[in-house]
């Protein structure tokens, strides 16, 4: 078995997260974010559901109470404590504690020194940037992988129409816009796999814009980060050479890059190391050879008006090679 | 009970004395969150200082927040001071609804300064 | 006629008093009935067409929630659920949900108020017929694959046309624009009607709930939406002509739009709830045959209202990445906006448990209770996203589509069906099937309830908003397929209402139900096509409750103004505050002139969306020609004299000066005209603070010489001294002066002049719009300033004409005293625009 073992072991995480259903979930936190929010969001449930009870059983007492209660319930005096005193009592106590929540948030993005990670909103992907040890671009695509338990400042741009990064178990989502860059400092609490989305309707196909979060522990991270800066592996069968033949003849390069060869384009997703990453076509597909010879061809069903034209010239043979190819970018 | 002689003489109370009287707090509060969203921007982007910040926004807090309880406790006489008098149909209702009025607008007031006491100036939206 | 001090006047009417009104009121017949333009007429067929765009609306929601039952469907494909969940939010929002509950203030203000009709009838018709058309147009759309598909929000980059190219974007923008337009002629309508044509003795302390409701509801409309037109002029202009508001490179920001949309967009929910809020505080004192507890209080709730909803438009902005201190600010409102949801829903429960007997359990009551729980849920929901950090995680998730189709189904759709069943009887032969109207009730709140609430859920679990389609495995499937079965039921329901309408609903003018619910309030009144026979002296809020006899001594015509003295169409004009007696208006028939203006200025703006100009320019002039033409029939002048409206009061039959209705219509146009521009100021001094490295003098060409805006200014201000010396020079009535229409088009001049210069002065320094954003910006400020200086121009020519053909003169001058006004504001706006323009820069730079 020369593919990694590690990709094995994420995509048997994911398959048994993709039966599980907290995998995009604000309900399951697994960022210091997130578990912030929890409690104020529960909160805040309980003193909605209470409310509303408390409305219910006024509504039936006032229609079929006893005439001494509908009485008492019939005066100003109600509305002025149900409908002034109490939404003040209430409403001030949750208002300071989300604005200490919200402090807690703004003070931590406020700190400077993490590491940097660049996401910039594309139709319909996600271009990740992470920043090497030395200040160097690493770029990679539609997956965000994060050091557990060390926070990293997301910077968020796009370069065409606003999207919102949004991964449910690690933090709040907040959005990209053009001409401007919003920061936000994550920390996953522990390595696991989520998933996020884009949040904010960008068009097209604005649905089919999701990501992975893959939580390492640290020195996992790190060495996955140094073999993500290098360039891709070279082919190692005959079909995979032939692959790479294919992809740079028809004129792949123009949009992808794979660092290492003459693919430099920057229009699509890097394809570098695409072969490790969890998912195709931003967390559309699963990664593997078919998935790829499907992508290739059948693109513009999968979805719809991405930029990408569908490649239906080749022959079985290119096909698989080409697969092969890109599955083999590990 | 209005007579139907009344019907025969001119109006006593105009429109917008009565229209002021009724959402002076309002006013006072929509001004109030218009300085201070104003100020908080401005001073950011132009001055970059987060302390000059919180005291402006601090000084204009206090600054409306002022007048309004004082019109709170002095209500007859700014009705007074205005022309609502018994001049026109039932003035209590003008004074109770007015009332109320500026005791919520005094309490959005006070929760913009909330927040001022609770939140950094300057700090991005996170 | 003998004099009668006291009401009810005890003397027999005189004979054919009743026939001359009814001659006077009489409805169009056959196909004419469209030149109509009594209230309880059009407001019918406004009701009518704002239910058929729910019904259009509810079948792409529908549609939506088919596709969205099972994951990866591909029922529906990307592009065309793109343009219906856009086409389904745009059309709920602007072509129901505000039309529908203006629609209610043009048919129940004037029989709540017992006035004859609204001041202004020819403008509701234009309003309604500009929206019908309008609207319908809009619509098809969806048909043929030309609707817009930037969601109802259209938030730029996405709506600029570099990612929005064809025509698509370009039917919202100037398709609801213009409809937008229609409600603001609606909203005038409302206000001043509102203000000036109560009953005598109706105070304000004593005006139904229901008008308080529609006063603030229009006041509201005057301010948000003209901020709504001004971001979709922009982003027109910027679409078509490329001046760069929102693209970043150039100096414009996308967030622009967002805080223009959203300072209407949030008080549009308002402006939608509170007239439906109103309605319920009609129909709770009926059921419990009890006056509102807390009249004041939810007058409280309604004002306060009103103003907090303007505070708001930031917290659907709380993931753009502001400074977290203005989120602050912003959540603190939306707290202070709860309060008079909570009074409200206190106030309604207080009535209904003072209810001497036991509260009447009628289908409207049904739909009252529910709409009292379901807005409940959506008001604690509120609270929720209201809480910053709650709604990082919340925002643009099902949890949102959840909470605000409980506050809009909720708050404005189960009360709209109260409404319904309440009120039909008052147009209809017969009342709505009670038993059926159980059935639609159950099915619509259990429908209701099972679409939405699994959206929470949703929500929670990660599912974003406005997507086609969703993955399987992420725990969504059974939530979504209860929503739409919970859909399906919800149609159900409101498909069985709609068969109970036809089976029952049976309009008529006179020969309605009468009072089926012993309401206490006026529009139960036994009417004709004139509204009540006599209008009655209130003395109380419930005067149906408090005055026994009122009924039939109003309908023996006992009370005021009981005939057509004038011989035409007229009503009371009463004062503001308490609703004194001033003087008679005399108000138009049925008439084809404001249908023309409204058909071709429909055609002219849908035109433009598809670039054919040459026979939209067409279609304006036709449309400005119908409006000349329509005026030119108003302003009738003094020549009736007074007259008696009984208890011994004799009115003037006409008003000029500032207790005229015209006078009041147009302040409130220029509010409407000021609220354009403060969006506008707001808008500069926003991108400055964005982009100050594009303003003059660093990255712009410098401003022109100090000359130029002075020169300006004289010209705005001779112009304004000549406008002013017109009114003393105004010929008593039979005499001319001369001096009159030089005066008057010297004004005009001036103001055209002054226009010129401050267009030829930018563009002499080699300024361009295109360049960068402060270019747009200050040509910008000419665009607003062009469309003043252009309907002056049309107003002074007009008042030449007038006073030409002899219809102008110093008692006739409500035509002169208009363009005055609204010239006036013309001056002061090109006024500050130059200090804005020329001194803002040299000031900053």
């Amino acid at each position: 078995m020369r593919r990694g073992a590690g990709r094995v072991v994420l995509l048997s995480i994911a398959s048994a997260l993709s039966g599980c259903s907290g995998v995009q979930s604000a309900l399951s936190p697994s960022g210091v974010e997130a578990l912030r929010i929890d409690p104020l969001f529960w909160t805040a449930t309980g003193v909605s559901v209470a409310v509303t009870l408390m409305v219910v059983v006024l509504m039936a007492l006032a229609l079929y109470g006893p005439l001494r209660w509908r009485s008492w319930l019939g005066g100003d005096r109600v509305i002025i404590g149900g409908g002034v005193v109490l939404p003040i009592v209430v409403l001030t106590g949750l208002f300071i504690y989300g604005l200490f929540v919200m402090q807690a948030g703004a003070v931590r993005s406020a700190r400077e020194g993490e590491a940097t990670v660049t996401i910039i909103g594309k139709l319909w992907w996600w271009e990740v940037v992470y920043q090497g040890p030395d200040g160097e671009e690493i770029v990679s695509a539609n997956e965000l992988r994060l050091p557990a338990g060390r926070p990293v400042r997301l910077r968020l741009e796009s370069d065409n129409v606003i999207h919102s990064f949004w991964a449910p178990q690690i933090a709040g989502k907040l959005d990209m816009i053009p001409g401007r860059t919003n920061e936000v400092v994550v920390e996953a609490t522990a390595p696991g796999i989520s998933r996020g989305q884009c949040a904010e309707y960008c068009g097209g196909a604005h649905a089919l814009m999701a990501f992975y979060v893959v939580a390492m522990a640290p020195d996992e991270y790190d060495a996955w980060l140094a073999r993500e800066a290098g360039p891709a592996p070279e082919p190692l069968t005959e079909g995979e050479a032939r692959g790479r033949q294919v992809f740079l003849e028809n004129g792949c390069g123009g949009c992808h890059q794979v660092r290492g060869t003459e693919a430099r384009g920057r229009i699509g997703p890097d394809l570098t190391h695409v072969g490790s990453r969890m998912s195709l076509a931003a967390g559309m597909m699963p990664n593997d050879v078919d998935a790829f010879a499907r992508w290739i061809v059948e693109n513009q069903h999968i979805k719809p008006e991405n930029k990408m034209p569908p490649f239906r010239q080749f022959g079985e043979e290119e096909l698989t090679a080409l697969a092969a190819y890109l599955d083999s970018l590990e | 009970m209005t007579r139907l002689d009344e019907m025969r003489r001119p109006e006593r109370g105009k429109l917008l004395p009565v229209l002021f009287y009724l959402t002076i707090g309002l006013l006072l509060w929509g001004m109030h969150l218009t300085l201070v969203y104003a100020a908080h921007t401005a001073i950011c982007a132009l001055a970059a200082s987060p302390l000059a910040a919180t005291i402006t926004l601090a000084a204009v807090t206090v600054a409306i927040a002022l007048p309004l309880v004082l019109i709170l406790f002095c209500q007859r006489a700014f009705a007074r001071l205005l022309g609502i008098s018994e001049g026109i149909t039932e003035p209590r209702i003008y004074d109770r609804i007015s009332f109320f009025l500026n005791l919520l607008s005094l309490a959005g007031i006070l929760w913009s300064g909330l927040a001022v006491a609770v939140l950094s100036s300057c700090a991005p939206g996170r | 006629m003998a004099k009668f001090k006291e009401l009810p006047n005890k003397l027999p009417r005189p004979p054919g008093e009743l026939q001359e009104l009814e001659r006077a009121w009489k409805i169009p017949g056959g196909f004419r009935l469209i030149s109509a333009v009594n209230n309880q007429v059009i407001g019918i067929l406004y009701v009518g067409a704002a239910f058929l765009f729910f019904i259009l609306a509810g079948i792409l929601g529908l549609i939506m929630r088919t596709q969205l039952a099972v994951p990866e469907n591909d029922l529906v494909g990307q592009d065309f659920y793109n343009q219906i969940f856009t086409v389904h939010g745009t059309t709920m929002m602007f072509l129901f949900a505000v039309p529908v509950v203006e629609a209610l203030g043009v048919m129940l203000l004037p029989q709540m108020l017992a006035a004859r009709d609204l001041p202004f009838p020819r403008l509701s018709a234009f309003a309604i017929w500009a929206y019908i058309v309008g609207g319908l147009v809009f619509f098809s759309t969806v048909f043929y694959d030309l609707a817009p598909k930037g969601g109802w929000f259209m938030y730029p980059p996405l709506t600029l046309k570099e990612y929005s190219p064809g025509d698509n974007a370009d039917f919202w923008l100037l398709g609801i624009g213009f409809i937008e337009i229609s409600a603001i002629a609606g909203a005038i309508e409302i206000i001043v009607g509102t203000l000036r044509t109560r009953p005598p003795g109706m105070s304000l302390t004593r005006m139904p709930i229901f008008a308080w409701a529609m006063l603030i509801f229009a006041a509201m409309i005057m301010i948000a939406f003209p901020a709504v037109i001004l971001a979709t002029m922009l982003l027109e202009i910027e679409r078509s002509f490329g001046w760069p508001f929102f693209t970043a490179e150039r100096g414009g920001d996308p967030l622009l739009w967002q805080h223009l949309f959203w300072f209407f967009g949030h008080p549009e929910v308002y402006i939608i709830f509170l007239p439906a809020a109103g309605l319920v505080s009609m129909i709770v004192p009926t059921m419990a045959r009890h006056p509102l507890v807390g009249y004041r209080l939810i007058v409280v709730a309604l004002i306060g209202t009103g103003f907090f909803s303007f505070g708001l438009w930031v917290h659907h902005m709380f993931t753009t990445g502001i400074p977290s201190l203005s989120l602050g600010f912003f959540s603190a409102a939306s707290m202070a906006v709860a309060i008079p949801s909570g009074i409200q829903v206190f106030s309604w429960i207080a009535t209904i448990a003072s209810s001497k007997e036991r509260f009447r359990i009628t289908t409207p009551s049904l739909f009252v209770l529910g709409f009292l729980f379901i807005f409940t849920v959506g008001g604690v929901t509120g609270v929720m996203v209201a809480l910053v950090p709650i709604d990082f995680q919340v925002h643009d998730t099902y949890f949102v589509v959840a909470h605000f189709h409980y506050v809009l189904i909720g708050g404005m759709v189960f009360p709209l069906f109260a409404t319904f069943y309440y009120w039909i009887p008052a147009f209809s032969r017969n009342m709505l099937s009670e038993r059926l109207g159980r059935w639609v009730f159950w099915l619509m709140f259990i429908g209701f309830n099972v679409t939405f609430f699994p959206m929470h859920m949703a929500g929670l679990l990660g599912m974003p908003r406005r997507v086609r389609t969703y993955p399987d495995g992420l725990g969504w499937n059974a939530l979504n397929m209860v929503s739409t079965v919970g859909s399906y039921i919800l149609a159900a329901g409101v498909a069985l209402f709609v068969i109970d309408l036809f089976l029952r609903f049976r309009p008529t003018i006179d020969k309605s139900v009468d009072d089926p619910w012993k309401a206490g309030t006026l529009e139960w009144l036994p009417t004709g096509a004139y509204s009540t026979r006599s209008i009655p002296f209130v003395t109380s809020r419930d005067p149906l409750w408090d005055q026994p006899n009122l009924a039939r001594e109003v309908e023996e015509g006992r009370h005021f103004l009981p005939g057509a003295p004038t011989g035409g169409r007229e009503t009371i004009v009463t004062s503001p505050v308490d609703a004194r007696p001033q003087y008679i208006i005399r108000m138009p028939g049925p008439g084809w002139s404001q249908l023309v203006a409204a058909v071709f200025m429909a055609a002219a703006f849908l035109l433009l969306t598809i670039k054919a100009v040459a026979i939209a320019l067409v279609c304006a002039v036709i449309s400005i020609g119908a409006c000349i033409f329509w005026g030119w029939k108003l302003d009738h002048g003094p020549g009736k004299g007074e007259v008696d409206i009984g208890a011994g009061i004799k009115l003037p039959t006409y008003m000029a000066g500032p207790k005229s209705h015209a006078w009041w219509a147009m302040v409130v146009l220029m509010l409407v005209a000021s609220s354009l521009y403060i969006a506008y100021v707001f808008s500069y001094l926003y991108l400055w603070i964005v982009s100050p490295e594009v303003w003059a003098p660093r990255g712009s060409p410098d401003l022109p010489g100090a000359g130029w805006p002075i020169g300006t200014a004289f010209l705005v201000i001779a112009g304004t001294i000549a406008m002013a010396l017109t009114r003393p020079m105004l010929p008593i009535p039979g005499r001319r002066e001369p001096a009159v229409p030089p005066l008057i088009a010297l004004a005009a001049g001036c103001l055209v002049a002054a226009f010129l210069a401050e267009l030829w002065g930018h563009l002499s320094t080699g300024l361009r719009p295109a360049e960068n954003s402060y270019g747009a910006m200050v040509y910008m400020a000419s665009v607003l300033n062009f469309q003043l200086v252009f309907a002056c121009f049309i107003l002074a020519a007009f008042a030449i004409a007038r006073y030409l053909t002899g219809r102008l003169d110093r008692e006739r001058r409500v035509t002169y005293e208009n363009a005055a006004l609204l010239y006036y504001y013309a001056a002061a706006q090109m006024l500050f625009g130059l200090v804005l323009v020329h001194g803002f820069p040299r000031l900053a730079g």
